[in-house]
């Protein structure tokens, strides 16, 4: 079923291709790097606690390239993907996108500077499950025309834009008038994923976008991610699935305590490596 | 398909009759300990409540406030802010609509309309202060907008007894002038007491609709309803939802107070609103309905109707008028319960994993009715 030559291949390759799935290592297609679209520099944020929740973390996301955090959970990535879109206040470094701060701005804001998110959490923040799935789908679209014209929203539009999102994303529903609720957790969360992704924004920072789905529906994601990834968007990829981020980034930063630990090209490093640094071993990289 | 059409349209519906059941049950439980027999007692409530002209009109022009208060109440609660201010509101409604019909200068419509817009105004601001508190110093939305219902009610009486006083009449009621016959409210029917605020209750209960279903407004306030984080994240301004639902809420409770003078008592009478508990009841009715406006309109008729059928069954029986303030409670109490249940069944969804996701009873008939 496969004919590849030793030198370009590897165990996990091999055994995946014998057990008849292909779920390592997909080809991601090269492009040159492009500009920065993301720079967060020296960003803190103290938190609630007595140890700060971001502590002096600086990173960078380039057009054209899923860059991955990978990390526990718990070591500042929620905070990380709140500053992110203005949802917590940062205490001190900046966050820019293609230049312009944002730091500190309102997510209406930050949204329109070209910023979409797949939230960590469908149910928390992606989504309202006693909204129907047309008024989920809306959200963040609905000012705009043709959705709505001064205020008053177009129905007609909206099903049709929704219904374009469902079937795009293949999200199996029997009506989108259906309560969010009704979906199953993968559904549920392509149908987030194809909102956020629809806004073709110059960057999506993607939140554990594939937690708790199924096979089909993380695979569909990952594809759409590249899929972003390969028309020249950038990608922050924010993950606790190790195998997702050496599968998905062009480039790594580990993350622990809120801060990096550990930055790494694709394919330069090993997934036990990785696995040390993000329970805070030492930086040999 | 139609038929899928007819149940989805029915489905907000199941839940409140439920409760209307349990709650009569229960009224038959006390109708009985008073030595009647619950069927006649209820038809005799249901006969003094819709069983004629007379009886219905009298019904709806109680229902009428009820619905407007009850609308006001709606919108904010349906968009997460649980303000208890309508009596309060409506109260400054009415009183700001006496003063200014009675004491602006001008031609008859100016002072009409103006006492109008100013109700509005009136009632508007009072909400907005709520609001502004909750904001500023994170005061408890239904503290301060309980604390006004009686800030508004005693500022009001002082005016009104030291103030507007009506001295004309021989008894020393609490209460301003008679306002000019031009500015009362036409009747609907000659005769009866049902007046063109009815009207306007119907026009709110779809304008209303309109806003919250079709607006841009109306989709983000329902949104912070269902979850304020997801309008957080979704880059909706809670504060503007918040300001903008809270002012509206307030006027249109006040516009229940201005159509009461207007329409029925045509002069502003201290404790008016208070003793009848309009703006209760109008409560009442937006959680009874899920806030859904036609529900509003629908359940505060059936309110108003336990209430005046009540009133008849004391005149003709020994069933005293509480039966209808019985009924009344029990039905909040069964709906309140279903709100728990809700809360409970969503809890376990985590717990059991998604087949246990089918959304709260009532609110799932639609999908319970289908085959899969």
């Amino acid at each position: 079923m496969a004919d590849v030559a030793i030198k370009d291949t590897s165990i996990e390759e091999l055994s995946y291709m014998m057990v008849g799935r292909n779920l390592v290592k997909k080809d991601l297609p090269s492009i040159p790097p492009g500009d920065d679209i993301r720079r967060i520099d020296d960003l803190c944020v103290q938190g609630a606690g007595a140890v700060a929740k971001i502590d002096h973390l600086s990173l960078h996301v380039s057009a054209g390239e899923i860059v991955g955090i990978a990390g526990v959970s718990g070591n500042g990535q929620s905070e990380l993907e709140r500053c992110i879109l203005g949802l917590q206040r940062i205490d001190s470094g900046t966050i820019a996108i293609k230049g312009v701060d944002i730091g500190n701005r309102r997510v209406a804001q930050v949204r329109e500077a070209g910023v979409s998110m797949i939230p960590e959490d469908r149910y928390q923040w992606g989504s309202a499950s006693a909204a129907s799935i047309t008024e989920t789908a809306i959200m963040t679209h609905y000012r705009r025309t043709p959705l709505s014209v001064r205020g008053m929203l177009n129905m007609k539009n909206i099903r049709k834009f929704t219904g374009d999102l469902v079937r795009a994303f293949s999200v199996k529903t029997d009506d989108i008038r259906l309560r969010t609720s009704s979906l199953s957790g993968g559904n549920a969360q392509k149908l987030i994923a194809a909102r956020e992704i629809a806004h073709r924004t110059p960057l999506l920072v993607a939140c554990e976008p594939t937690r708790g789905v199924d096979i089909g529906a993380m695979e569909y994601i990952h594809d759409r991610l590249v899929e972003k990834r390969t028309s020249g968007d950038a990608v922050l990829l924010i993950s606790s699935e190790l195998s997702e981020i050496m599968e998905l980034s062009d480039r790594i930063y580990v993350m622990y305590g809120g801060k990096i630990n550990g930055e790494f090209k694709r394919g330069c490093v090993k997934e036990e490596e990785l696995g040390l640094l993000m329970v805070g071993g030492a930086n040999h990289g | 398909m139609v038929d899928r059409k007819i149940r989805h349209l029915l489905a907000p519906l199941a839940q409140p009759l439920m409760a209307l059941g349990f709650a009569l049950g229960v009224g038959a439980l006390a109708i009985i300990v008073t030595g009647e027999n619950p069927l006649a007692v209820y038809a005799a409530m249901f006969r003094g409540a819709f069983g004629n002209k007379y009886y219905l009109l009298t019904t709806l022009t109680r229902a009428t406030p009820i619905i407007i208060c009850g609308l006001g109440a709606a919108i904010a609660w349906s968009s997460n802010y649980m303000g208890i201010g309508g009596e309060g509101q409506m109260i400054v409604g009415g009183f700001t609509t006496a003063i200014v019909a009675i004491y602006a200068p001008g031609p008859l419509w100016f002072r009409f309309v103006l006492a109008v817009v100013m109700a509005m105004v009136a009632g508007g601001l009072l909400s907005l202060l709520s609001a502004w508190l909750l904001d500023k110093f994170r005061m408890s939305l239904a503290i301060s907008t309980l604390m006004f219902n009686y800030t508004a009610q005693y500022v009001t009486m002082h005016y009104v007894a030291n103030v507007f006083q009506d001295t004309t009449g021989d008894a020393k009621l609490t209460q301003t002038l008679k306002l000019d016959e031009g500015l009362r409210f036409a009747r609907l029917f000659e005769g009866y007491s049902l007046h063109i605020g009815f009207l306007i209750a119907i026009v709110l209960v779809f304008a209303i609709w309109f806003l919250l279903n079709r607006t841009a407004f109306g989709y983000e306030s329902r949104m912070s309803g269902f979850n304020i984080n997801f309008c957080d994240y979704g880059g909706i301004s809670s504060r503007k939802v918040m300001y903008g639902m809270l002012l509206l809420s307030g006027a249109i409770s006040a516009l229940a107070g201005a159509s009461e003078v207007l329409g029925v008592q045509y002069r502003y009478v201290h404790n008016n609103y208070v003793s009848a508990s309009y703006a209760w009841v109008g409560l009442n009715a937006a959680l009874i309905s899920g806030y859904n406006p036609i529900g509003v309109f629908l359940t505060s008729i059936i309110l108003a109707g336990i209430q005046t059928g009540g009133a008849a069954i004391a005149r003709s029986t020994t069933v005293p008028l509480e039966i209808s303030s019985i009924i009344q409670g029990c039905i909040t109490l069964f709906i309140s319960a279903r709100i728990v249940l809700g809360a409970r069944r969503r809890g376990s969804v985590a717990l059991r994993g998604p087949r246990a996701t089918a959304a709260p009873a009532a609110d799932s008939a639609d999908e319970k009715g289908r085959p899969r």
